[in-house]
């Protein structure tokens, strides 16, 4: 690679960098940054992780053995912040820092000092919102965020100072998904390579684009919902207080807002990295490009008109039940598009059976489980059976677990060798992902006839007649939960590859692979494209 | 690479075994035990049984769909493996008519689908589930408190509460738990059959949810809001549920119960209801000894206060305050015309305190039980401040 | 598509534009985010 086109100060750059803990405090480097997300995501998907295990343990038997219900309700609604704001989000900012650039020739993000500090703001954010926890065992306050992590009032007005923490937390973390989609929007809008137009665009960066435009449109509307619920907490205020004039269910609305469109904002990216992978390990173009562009629009144009499905229970009039039902059984329509994309994208192909892969197939398996089960919660009748009952759990965990995370894994493994230089242990990464499928089947496939048979979420103990699927539920969850062990010792084998004697990863690290990513060294080169590549059709 | 492929030739089919031996363990636990549920629990009202066909309806589609889908997938990846030597084809989107065809039609259906074989029996379900105001036989007014729920039958006037009535050894494990563990109740609500029962919903704290899983109803219950829906029950028997909205501590432990009987009974346990209210309200205008009022406290006490004061009286701060030692229950008892303290031990009692947990109990407990649990708490754990409360002084303070 | 890096690429001064652009996006992105949030307090149930 020469660096001959662009200023010669900037070859030097390596050495100019502080060594030590510094470096990584004063990064600008759309690597380092996306490094740090994905160690970041990782810590915090064992400590999320490690919380829902203590929950499956209490409710192996009926009866309460290991803790107080004060203390479950605090350890269910923090695991699912942790997850979703500070082990999905940042795992998929990760992918976007690391790859936009090299997907769309660039020499580094737009705004790298802004990217700095989105992620910066991130381990502030998660000590504020784990820190009540540790407090209480000093006798200060009562614990963390006790009313789920979905905060209605008035149960969060009545909480103790966990609430506080909690929402002083998601302000950062909001701030920091701000920061985070306004780069990867100005990123992609402006430093694409000369010739990529955008329906030329990698559908990974399509993908994550819809994300961010989602969270720019959503998050501030969450950040208002928890400004006003600080207020009713401490200032007097009544917008959730029904004596003051307020109502209660207009928390519900502003919630929903935002946390329907929340789901796709945490699926788009991996939707978006899925036929990359699944074209590679086929051997053959993707299926559908254009047609999977205009999914994603139309998903994020329906994610924001959907949201009251999520309280059919609350007692909305007629009008609005039926018109959040058809709309809610209307996003099925561009997943189906999806579905049929993905597998078309395999049809014909010549396929090898690669860790990324596997859990690229099994994703897509999954996902159907989650899609198929979320058509039928949009009824409105059916829903009243299902709603608030382990019937959600296991459908929001097949399309967050089996869709999210197994996703995000998918992406780990398919991305590892060009980030690390070195081919990551393929025997390791399948028993990995074989044990993973296993356990995620074996601990939520219950749960659906639990939700069945009438039992209510977020209870702490339980009627007898529900006994056997929740002790079959929690061996599945800790076979589940102590898999990630191997995901996360595969990692780190191969992050130091040299000393592990792994094989070095070529450029092009997968037969079948193609974008601009693969055109750099494995890993890329200080600064990602110091040459922009040319994608212009030549006389053009 | 060629490690890949023997191991997906090889190995696949066996963990594919291995995955559906797993999934028959999971079968054969449960199958041991004859009613065992895989399903809704039987329906009892129009609306359940309407529920459970629409749900069985959609469960045969989307396994449906699900089986063609990954049929069709799972056939792929059996043939179309590079180590079967399969040639990639180059296709990027359908080409020609024939497989624009093919590419439209699945979307045709699923439309059908979404819009027409579910659509319309969900839009007539809907229909049916809020016709809550026309024909009603009789209404229930059903309030959810942290973490009871208080009955009310406006025809007659009977008001009374239900609290969980699953000692809390069981919980504890200090003893075997009961058949219907945490899904009994001290006061069964009772309804008739074949009686069309319009059921409003409210809450004096936070939102709670009441659900029987056999009647097809769930609805929330707002503070400062009324919701409604209803039911028919169609056969005599016992139902239970529970409250399927997060609302605190002890969210887990505030069962329903609901005794369906026919008319004729329901008629007589109303009467009987009525006399015993009576006689209760009756009994505030006497004048009551201490041990009385002590005996009487410390049965309101354990079933309307222990659940956050604790048994003992320590309570579990700071969310949940003891009362052992307070400075609010050894304060004084009323100023010296008979008049309310603002902040006293009475003023809690009666009026709550807003924002927190601690409710007013003077819209749900009559004047005796105000004026014993009062006493009682005074008097007993662990205090001693030697006054009492009469039944005529609550009374007069209403 | 041709993955030929050739030696074309953005120019110091082009890079330097398209940064700028950048910036200037990134405040119009901001305020609209900073906008709906402002806007939620005026809801009227």
């Amino acid at each position: 690679m020469s660096h001959a086109t662009t200023a010669p100060h900037e070859t030097h750059h390596d050495a100019h960098y502080p060594g030590g803990i510094m470096r990584w405090l004063t990064t600008t480097n759309h690597k380092d940054i996306g490094s740090m997300y994905l160690t970041f995501a990782l810590i915090m998907f064992f400590v999320g992780g490690a919380m829902i295990l203590a929950v499956r343990a209490e409710l192996f038997q009926p009866g309460l053995q290991l803790m107080q219900p004060e203390f479950f309700n605090q350890l269910i609604g923090i695991h699912a912040l942790v997850m979703i704001f500070a082990a999905l989000m940042p795992a998929a900012t990760g992918f976007a820092n690391w790859q936009i650039p090299l997907m769309i020739g660039a020499p580094d993000m737009a705004l790298p000092r802004i990217n700095n500090w989105g992620f910066w703001l991130l381990p502030p954010a998660a000590i504020l919102l784990t820190l009540p926890f540790l407090l209480a065992v000093f006798g200060i306050g009562d614990g963390a965020l006790n009313t789920g992590w979905t905060m209605y009032a008035p149960l969060s007005v009545q909480g103790g100072i966990g609430v506080d923490f909690a929402i002083f937390s998601i302000h950062i973390l909001g701030i920091s998904s701000i920061l985070g989609s306004i780069n990867v929007i100005v990123t992609i809008f402006n430093l694409r390579a000369p010739g990529m137009t955008m329906m030329k665009l990698p559908i990974f960066c399509w993908g994550w684009l819809i994300t961010a435009f989602l969270l720019i449109a959503t998050i501030p509307v969450l950040a208002g919902a928890v400004t006003m619920l600080l207020t009713d907490r401490h200032f007097g205020t009544h917008f959730f207080n029904a004596a003051g004039g307020g109502d209660p269910i207009l928390f519900q609305h502003l919630f929903w807002f935002f946390g329907h469109p929340e789901v796709y904002i945490l699926l788009l990216p991996v939707w978006g990295l899925m036929p990359h992978v699944l074209a590679t390990f086929s051997r053959k173009p993707m299926y559908g490009y254009k047609a999977q562009v205009y999914s994603f629009i139309a998903i994020g144009l329906l994610s924001v008109v959907v949201w009251a499905h999520h309280f059919f229970t609350a007692g909305l009039p007629v009008p609005a039940l039926l018109y959040f039902m058809y709309s809610t059984m209307a996003i099925s329509l561009p997943l189906a598009v999806l579905f049929f994309c993905w597998i078309a994208t395999m049809w014909k192909g010549a396929m090898s059976f690669e860790t990324p892969m596997l859990f690229a197939q099994g994703f897509i398996i999954m996902f159907g489980v989650a899609g198929l089960t979320g058509l039928v919660l949009a009824d409105v009748a059916a829903d009243a059976q299902y709603h608030h009952s382990y019937f959600v759990i296991a459908h929001f965990h097949y399309a967050l677990f089996a869709g999210g995370i197994m996703g995000v894994m998918t992406g780990v493994y398919y991305w590892l060798p060009k980030w690390t230089g070195y081919m990551y242990d393929e025997k390791l990464g399948k028993l990995h992902f074989w044990l993973t499928v296993i356990s995620f089947n074996l601990t939520f496939m219950p749960q659906f006839f639990l939700g069945l048979a009438g039992m209510p979420r977020r209870i702490p103990d339980y009627a007898l007649q529900f006994t056997e699927f929740n002790a079959i539920s929690t061996v599945g969850a800790m076979i589940l939960g102590f898999s990630q062990l191997i995901f996360a010792w595969n990692i780190w084998k191969c992050a130091r590859g040299h000393a592990n004697g792994l094989a070095p990863a070529e450029g092009r690290a997968w037969e079948g692979a193609t974008g601009l990513e693969w055109e750099l060294s494995s890993p890329p080169p200080h600064h990602s494209w110091e040459v922009q590549p040319d994608l212009r059709q030549p006389g053009a | 690479m060629k490690t890949t492929h023997r191991f997906v030739r090889h190995r696949l089919p066996l963990a594919l075994s291995a995955f559906s031996a797993a999934l028959t363990a999971l079968t054969l636990p449960a199958s041991a035990l004859a009613d065992y549920s895989w399903n809704f629990p039987p329906p009892v009202t129009p609306i359940a049984r309407d529920t459970l066909n629409i749900h069985n309806e959609f469960m045969l589609i989307i396994t449906g769909i699900f089986v063609v889908v990954f049929a069709i997938m799972a056939y792929s990846m059996f043939k179309h493996r590079k180590s079967v030597g399969h040639q990639p084809a180059k296709f990027t989107g359908p080409m020609g008519r024939l497989q624009w065809i093919w590419a439209l039609v699945p979307f045709a259906i699923l439309l059908f689908i979404d819009f027409v074989v579910m659509g319309i029996p969900a839009f007539h379900a809907v229909i049916e589930m809020e016709d809550t105001k026309t024909k009603a036989d009789m209404v229930l007014k059903i309030t959810g408190m942290q973490w009871k729920w208080q009955y009310e039958y406006p025809e007659s006037g009977v008001k009374f509460i239900s609290n969980m009535s699953t000692p809390r050894d069981q919980i504890a494990n200090k003893e075997a738990k009961g058949e219907n563990y945490l899904l009994e109740v001290d006061n069964e609500v009772v309804l008739p059959v074949d009686k069309k029962v319009r059921i409003l919903l409210t809450s004096t704290d936070v939102i709670h949810t009441w659900w029987v899983p056999q009647f097809g109803v769930k609805r929330d219950a707002i503070p400062g809001f009324l919701r409604e829906t209803w039911v028919r029950i169609e056969e005599p028997g016992v139902y239970r549920g529970q409250c399927a909205e997060l609302c605190g501590k002890d969210h887990g432990f505030m069962p329903v119960v609901v005794r369906a009987v026919p008319e004729p009974e329901y008629a007589a346990w109303i009467e009987k209801k009525k006399a015993e209210q009576e006689a209760a309200a009756a009994g505030s205008d006497k004048t009551w000894s201490k041990d009385e009022l002590l005996a009487k406290g410390k049965e309101v006490y354990e079933a309307q206060c222990s659940a956050c004061h604790q048994p003992d009286g320590k309570g579990i701060p700071p969310a949940f305050p003891a009362l052992s030692g307070s400075k609010i229950v050894l304060g004084p008892l009323l100023s010296p015309e008979g008049k309310l303290i603002r902040d006293s031990h009475v003023d809690r009692v009666l009026n709550g305190k807003e924002g927190t947990a601690m409710q007013a109990f003077k819209a749900t407990l009559n004047d005796v039980e105000l004026a014993a649990v009062i006493t009682y708490e005074r008097n007993a754990l662990g205090n001693s401040k030697g006054d009492l409360i009469q039944p005529a002084q609550i009374k007069a303070l209403r | 598509m041709s993955l030929h890096p050739t030696p074309y690429a953005f120019d110091e001064a082009e890079l330097a534009r398209r940064r700028s652009a950048s910036r200037r996006m990134a405040w119009l992105i901001g305020l609209a985010a900073a906008l709906i949030y402002i806007g939620g307090f005026f809801l009227q149930r």
